[in-house]
């Protein structure tokens, strides 16, 4: 009798579990699916991500293999009445959707002319042969740039749909951005741990910064002084200890350097990923994203962002994106703040949707016990997002 | 009975080898290497030059990992054998990274493994005015040394300004018979009266020892 009850129990808490289990930090909660129900009719976002999706996908495939970039791509929809409409996928101003991406690298360079380098390169002292290539050497190259050039293609038709944001805002400003971000988070709650790491890398930037700056001006004073006591009696003197003294700063200076370049390099990597730079791209352009989006439209029952991302969320974009809804300071605080004075509303039920297709190796994930069906039910669990995966056949 | 022997046997076997294979993967980790064998240096060597091995204080050294910690390097100079250690009588590290936190270690974990230890270049590391007392202590339990070249850093300006102004003594002794402080052109400057005249003598031998080699 016990066992038959505990075999039904368990049978019903495994039916119940998402098919993807919570975020790695609180704040996100994984389900199986984005449809909820509002007013009884079925909100289906799921199609939506699956076609944000779709869009990264096309990005991601022309990457090279090795290249961890994330995309990220982002739409604004309206709830009404039991129905919703995606309003804008966020984009530039000549309406191509924008590709959020978390590297330095991505497309700045176009990865296809790399990857025939690299794929051709073997064939160089082959074709050099006086007898050239054999048969099936002939047919494999052949192979080889006919899929080049199909990529290629496919790179060029991309580069006509989306936009990239590649530029970033100076270092000591992501840092800025992200210590508000995490301001107020205490010892024993989540994300103190990003918030340790953020001011250690903080301090270190400051500090290494600022002994950069003291080494120029050290130079500059050293080779002033010694310019000073030139004689014409000890000149050979003279160019020879400026010399040395021109070596010893240059050497330091060229360390110093690096070492500023390898704390950027790390501030951007850790704090300035695909979100955050949507998340800046949101508070830049909250205006006229408002602008397109409200304009002869109804007062909407809810507004949803849907983000969705190539790979799933880490900690530090995980605590940036709920900051962001939560924190009166937040983007998306702010941005719903405008959306509701564009309707002159008091307020409005804002919901952060998000999907990812990629789970990354290292993550660790939490079984979500319980899910909300519908959107009603979604504002009783304050501060927590539904995430789920959309694994794309690849 | 036999069937818990059997368990226990299986248990330990288990354990052991978790035992063995973590202390293997740790020895895979962190291969012991002396600075002897990273600078491959011969048996007869007595100058140690590390500029090149672009040496770096503790802070730093998470950013900059393809660097050498000074704490790294105090440990690879540990395994140094004792008479290889001896032998050494010049150290050079120059324009690197040493910085206050840096310097402190070289001076008090570092350089007393090189008992012999008789030239000490340390130009252009980024030592500040802070760390006058750390060199004066490092000449006052070192007295193997002969000359420590301290010339570019900002240490250079208090170390001046205390053998003006005041040193002990000992200290005072101990900077004026020892430290290069004054570039050759700047050597008339030793002559005023503020600084005693060996100071400027020191300086003298120093850069004719420096053109004889």
């Amino acid at each position: 009798m016990n066992r038959k009850i505990i075999f039904f129990l368990l049978l019903l808490f495994a039916l119940n579990l998402p098919t993807f289990a919570g975020g790695p930090e609180e704040g996100w909660l994984g389900v199986p699916n984005l449809n909820f129900f509002h007013k009884g009719k079925p909100l289906e976002f799921t199609r939506n991500h699956m076609q944000l999706a779709h869009l990264e996908k096309d990005v991601s495939d022309i990457l090279p293999a090795n290249t961890p970039t994330n995309i990220v791509f982002v739409s604004v929809s309206f709830v009404y009445e039991g129905q919703f409409k995606q309003e804008y996928i966020v984009g530039g101003s000549s309406g191509f959707p924008y590709a959020f991406e978390s590297g330095w690298i991505s497309l700045v360079n176009n990865p296809v002319l790399e990857e025939v380098q690299t794929a051709i390169r073997p064939y160089a002292p082959l074709l050099q042969r006086q007898e050239g290539l054999d048969g099936g050497e002939r047919q494999k190259l052949l192979g080889i740039c006919q899929m080049l050039a199909e990529k290629e293609r496919s790179f060029q038709l991309l580069m006509k749909r989306v936009h990239f944001q590649e530029s970033h805002p100076p270092i000591r400003d992501i840092l800025a951005q992200s210590e508000a971000t995490f301001a107020g988070v205490r010892e024993g709650t989540p994300g103190y741990a990003v918030l340790q790491d953020l001011r250690k890398d903080k301090e270190a930037f400051e500090r290494e910064s600022v002994k950069l700056d003291n080494t120029n001006s050290d130079a500059h004073t050293a080779l002033e002084q010694a310019g000073k006591k030139m004689k014409k009696e000890t000149v050979q003197e003279n160019l020879k200890e400026i010399e040395e003294i021109t070596k010893a700063h240059k050497g330091h200076i060229a360390r110093q350097s690096k070492t500023v370049d390898n704390i950027s390099s790390k501030v951007v990597a850790t704090y300035w990923h695909s979100e955050q730079r949507f998340l800046h791209y949101i508070r830049l352009q909250a205006a006229s994203i408002l602008e397109k989006i409200t304009q002869g439209k109804e007062r909407p029952y809810a507004v949803v962002i849907n983000l969705h991302s190539r790979f799933d969320i880490c900690p530090v974009c995980s605590h940036s994106l709920v900051r962001s809804c939560a924190m009166s300071s937040g983007a998306l605080f702010e941005f719903k703040k405008a959306l509701c004075a564009k309707f002159e509303m008091e307020d409005v039920p804002f919901f952060l949707l998000a999907s990812f297709r990629e789970k990354r190796e290292k993550s660790q994930y939490t079984i979500g016990t319980s899910i909300p069906q519908s959107l009603e039910e979604l504002t009783k669990f304050p501060g927590v997002f539904p995430l789920m995966q959309i694994p794309l056949d690849k | 009975m036999k069937k818990i022997s059997f368990i226990t046997l299986a248990l330990s076997i288990g354990l052991t080898s978790i035992v063995f294979s973590a202390e293997r993967q740790q020895g895979e980790v962190a291969v012991p290497t002396s600075l002897k064998e990273l600078m491959a240096l011969p048996d007869t060597t007595t100058v140690l030059n590390l500029s090149e091995l672009n040496v770096v204080n503790d802070e730093v050294a998470p950013y900059n990992v393809e660097d050498i910690s000074i704490t790294r390097l105090i440990e690879q100079a540990k395994l140094m054998n004792e008479s290889d250690r001896r032998r050494i009588t010049t150290l050079t590290i120059e324009s690197s990274l040493l910085g206050n936190s840096g310097f402190k270690k070289l001076a008090e974990g570092f350089i007393p493994l090189f008992p012999s230890l008789r030239v000490l270049k340390l130009s252009c590391d980024g030592i500040e005015e802070g760390d006058a007392p750390t060199l004066y202590r490092l000449l006052a339990t070192q007295p193997s040394i002969s000359f420590a070249n301290i010339l570019e850093n900002r240490l250079v300006q208090r170390v001046r300004y205390d053998v003006s102004n005041g040193l002990n003594i000992e200290d005072k002794a101990r900077v004026t018979e020892k430290v290069i402080a004054f570039h050759k052109s700047e050597i008339e400057e030793i002559a005023s009266p503020q600084f005693p005249a060996k100071w400027k003598e020191v300086h003298e031998r120093f850069y004719k020892l420096q053109e004889a080699h």
